[in-house]
């Protein structure tokens, strides 16, 4: 699996059915990456459904140089933080809708992360600064390169790599020596 | 959280109104810019039109040139050389050779055609002045007369002949034509009689050209050039300009001195 480019590539040929299966790949995954930024699932939902229509509007902005997964992931990020900065109104929830959100996020990290340990590294994430927990997320979740990573964060390979050390030290002290089998 | 079928939906429904909308601004950023670009055209090629308009005029009617390099219509001879810096003369580039100028209407319009055509003098043209004291100086230029003291006891010793240049003729034409002399009556006093003098100084001047003729007499007024009105300087100066070619000839230098003098 080319990480939905050849699909893409049929999408853009006519083939509506390879929409489909780009929407299977890898909608769940970023809906749940950018949920990393804007820590609301429903707003990550909403991102995550205008960087699919991006593909349909902007059909031939994408070069085919990174991976379509790499390239959702810099358009997520890039709407992520767009998003966050344009947030003037903060939404107060009922407790119980709270509850459902919840559980919407839950359903989001079973489809996402099937390994029982991605969850409970996940669940330390949580603890973690914003930039060290997205970088665990591409490399340890996602299966990014660093090269990849680093084009998504917009930093270089170095600076991925110093956040990825960081971020395992944090780790290994949050969940102590079952940390060093899990990383 | 929405299923799949909804999701897509919803993604192909914000792309179409996306599409829909990026049409619109397009149509409305082309809605600007044509006009305006129209506009930019339209303005571009009436300048351009313009310039080479006025590039054009300048070829056929190379006006800043050396004027005394240029020839025009001369009384005599149909040729003259216009040297006469203070004026703007027209021209229509042509050497008047073989025209006939008496055939042209040279109506006598003073300043009202001031600028135009002024050396194209025309071929019958003719004047006269008497000036100094009780008028006893005169040039006919019709005869080639010039007098220069007629209470002489002997006048022809005070006569000579003299023939005016083109060049001189076209300076006296240029001075006619900056007096309207239509304005000024057949009696004139150009100091308006608020003053005189003893002796007292006569001036008679008459312009001539094809049919037109006209005479204006001003007898035994003020011996003076400065009038206090601004027509009657102006009649004055065109006098005294006469006056200046006439007596800076050699005719009139070679003539004796004035038997005697008023006090």
């Amino acid at each position: 699996m080319d990480n939905g480019a050849s699909s893409y590539r049929r999408f853009l040929d006519g083939d509506e059915s390879a929409f489909d299966e780009i929407m299977n790949e890898l909608f769940d995954k970023l809906v749940f990456f950018i949920d990393r930024y804007v820590k609301d699932i429903q707003s990550a939902e909403d991102i995550a459904i205008d960087v699919f229509s991006d593909l349909i509007v902007n059909k031939h902005k994408y070069n085919f140089k990174v991976e379509l997964k790499t390239y959702l992931f810099m358009l997520g990020r890039s709407r992520a933080l767009n998003y966050l900065k344009h947030r003037k109104i903060i939404n107060f929830v009922e407790i119980n809708e709270a509850e459902n959100l919840s559980s919407e996020y839950c359903e989001i990290e079973r489809i996402v992360l099937e390994d029982e340990r991605k969850k409970i590294v996940n669940n330390a994430l949580n603890s973690l600064p914003d930039d060290m927990r997205i970088v665990v997320h591409l490399i340890y979740f996602e299966g990014l390169s660093y090269e990849e990573a680093a084009k998504v964060m917009k930093k270089n390979k170095k600076q991925i790599d110093n956040l990825l050390y960081r971020a395992k030290k944090e780790l290994f002290v949050i969940l102590g020596k079952d940390g060093e089998q899990l990383l | 959280m929405m299923n799949f079928e909804e999701r897509k939906a919803e993604i192909f429904r914000r792309s179409n109104n996306r599409i829909i909308e990026r049409r619109k601004k397009r149509r409305r950023a082309l809605g600007v810019c044509i006009p305006l670009c129209l506009i930019l055209i339209a303005v571009s090629v009436k300048t351009v039109f313009s310039i080479v308009k006025d590039d054009l005029q300048k070829v056929e009617s190379p006006a800043d040139t050396d004027e005394s390099n240029l020839f025009y219509g001369n009384a005599e001879d149909g040729v003259s050389a216009n040297e006469n810096p203070d004026h703007n003369y027209g021209y229509d580039g042509v050497i008047k050779d073989n025209t006939d100028v008496s055939d042209y209407d040279y109506g006598y319009k003073g300043d009202q055609d001031g600028s135009e055509n002024k050396t194209d003098i025309p071929k019958n043209f003719s004047f006269s002045l008497t000036w100094n004291v009780n008028g006893c100086s005169s040039y006919n230029c019709e005869t080639g007369e010039l007098i220069k003291f007629k209470s002489a006891k002997e006048p022809k010793d005070y006569t000579a002949q003299l023939y005016l240049s083109d060049e001189q003729k076209i300076k006296i034409w240029n001075l006619l034509c900056d007096l309207n002399i239509d304005e000024y009556p057949k009696e004139y006093d150009p100091h308006g009689g608020t003053f005189g003098s003893d002796p007292s100084m006569t001036l008679i001047l008459t312009v001539k050209y094809g049919s037109y003729e006209k005479t204006v007499t001003a007898e035994n007024i003020a011996l003076s050039f400065n009038a206090k009105n601004t027509k009657g300087q102006k009649f004055l100066d065109v006098c005294k300009g006469i006056k200046d070619i006439l007596t800076s000839t050699d005719e009139w230098k070679s003539l004796p001195e004035y038997e005697y003098y008023f006090k």
